[in-house]
């Protein structure tokens, strides 16, 4: 596959359905390291990330009829289909509500990870401004995003209110829209 | 319904960061597919959402992508099927474990058999030790060679231990399945899948021979639970002759595991019916469901 060569979203669709693997492999080679880091962010597991990746990805080439074009783009499909993958594999693994909490302060250590962690130039910006939400924000949004919690479990887990819960989300999710928006920019 | 408190409520948030209980994901998608302004802040919050994921990007090990083609290259062997996840697999909707893929003994009478084999050896076992020990005692009064006796005896415990273990290593599920695995590999194995036949079309079983031991073998996907009365057979058929190749295990815990069978010289083709039990294959009570052809 000539690294160079790009593909619209609906050849990409087209190619998979068709059973293509070069567009399998062109799929795997733009997707793969978000996904992984999806995966490795909701594990906190590097040993069993690779297995769940694998899975994912065969899921996509399986699954590809299930993809409806109506409900959004592909790679929005193909990112839940490896959050809830992941998130049903923590969820296998009995991890207790306590554990996602210990992964979330293990977490802090991870964006200091050297060579691991691979910042896309675009997002080098990007992940300073990321910074300006507070780690309050963050832990709520990985909580939630990253760890499968509902807002409920939340609320247990940080013992605050429910509808406190629901407040602090909200104004999480807008803090992170204005600093996309800003990046974008 | 009030289009801009909706927006302004933080439910598209909510739905976008998957926080949504599974009813409110399906209410907030008809209102999206219902206003087109819904959609837009949707499509806008799911870009912005990727951009925010893409910030953990991680280069993943190289070994997977190699993996994973190899998989769909082979997605059409019983190797590729096995290494899918459990859920992608051919019809197989039973939750197994995905790294163990022990055999699936045949039958009760089999396992009885293999139950009383066992009893022999131990019994053969317990035999070489009364004698080792009468030797002993008679080298021991004869010589009064102690060394010799001792050692002799760590010999013989030594060899039960040995028994034991392979005993052991028999029962034990991991073991088996790696030698299946190795099965799925071996070279001498050709691995066929079966087509269905008649009312039934769909291929649900691949059948496998191997050319060295001349065993059977069969991995069934998705041939539905026999009733009480009756009972799957794998029959070969060469020169127009039929043999019994066995009777199959068809139970939700045995699908995609290796089945084996007995031993059959040259096969042509192999024939899957449903017969009552006891029926030896009688014309008219028996109902072809899966046939494969072995092209050699």
């Amino acid at each position: 596959m000539d690294s160079s060569s790009t593909y619209t979203e609906q050849e990409l669709v087209n190619g998979l359905r068709n059973r293509n693997q070069k567009i399998f492999s062109y799929l795997y080679d733009q997707y793969s390291s978000t996904l992984y880091g999806v995966v490795v962010k909701v594990l906190n597991d590097h040993a069993s990330a690779g297995d769940v990746l694998q899975d994912v990805f065969l899921k996509i080439w399986k699954n590809i009829d299930q993809y409806d074009e109506e409900r959004g783009r592909l790679f929005t499909w193909m990112l839940n289909i490896c959050r809830n993958t992941a998130i049903d594999v923590l969820r296998s693994k009995a991890h207790k509500l306590d554990q996602k909490i210990q992964n979330i302060t293990d977490d802090v250590h991870i964006g200091n990870e050297p060579l691991i962690v691979h910042m896309q130039v675009d997002h080098l910006g990007f992940s300073k401004m990321l910074e300006r939400l507070s780690k309050d924000q963050r832990n709520l949004i990985d909580l939630a995003y990253y760890k499968g919690c509902t807002q409920e479990e939340i609320a247990r887990v940080l013992d605050i209110p429910l509808g406190t819960v629901k407040t602090r989300m909200r104004t999480a999710l807008n803090h992170l829209k204005q600093i996309v928006k800003n990046i974008d920019k | 319904m009030d289009i801009n408190h909706y927006i302004s409520s933080g439910v598209l948030e909510s739905y976008v960061y998957g926080l949504l209980p599974e009813d409110e994901v399906a209410e907030v998608e008809a209102i999206a597919q219902q206003y087109p302004e819904v959609r837009e802040i949707v499509e806008d919050l799911q870009l912005q959402k990727e951009e925010f994921v893409k910030c953990y990007a991680v280069t993943p090990p190289p070994e997977i992508k190699a993996r994973l083609m190899l998989i769909i290259r082979n997605e059409s062997t019983p190797e590729g099927e096995l290494a899918l996840p459990q859920e992608l697999r051919l019809n197989n909707p039973v939750p197994q474990p995905l790294l163990t893929t022990p055999a699936v003994k045949m039958k009760a009478v089999t396992g009885k058999k293999q139950e009383r084999i066992w009893k022999i050896i131990a019994a053969a076992v317990i035999g070489i030790l009364i004698i080792s020990a009468g030797i002993n005692f008679f080298l021991a009064t004869d010589s009064k060679d102690y060394k010799a006796r001792y050692e002799r005896l760590i010999a013989s415990q030594k060899k039960i231990d040995e028994n034991k273990n392979l005993e052991s290593n028999q029962t034990a599920s991991v073991q088996e399945s790696d030698e299946d695995k190795k099965l799925l590999k071996d070279p001498n194995v050709i691995w066929i899948k079966a087509s269905g036949y008649g009312p039934h079309p769909d291929g649900a079983v691949t059948i496998g021979w191997n050319k060295a031991s001349k065993e059977v073998y069969l991995v069934n996907w998705r041939l539905p639970i026999p009733p009480e009365d009756k009972q799957y057979h794998l029959r070969t058929i060469t020169d127009g002759k039929p043999a019994d190749a066995g009777i199959l295990v068809i139970t939700p815990s045995s699908n995609g595991k290796i089945q084996h069978l007995k031993t059959t010289t040259i096969p042509q083709s192999f024939v899957v019916t449903l017969e009552p039990i006891g029926s030896k294959g009688a014309n008219g009570k028996t109902e072809i469901y899966q046939v494969a052809e072995m092209n050699l």
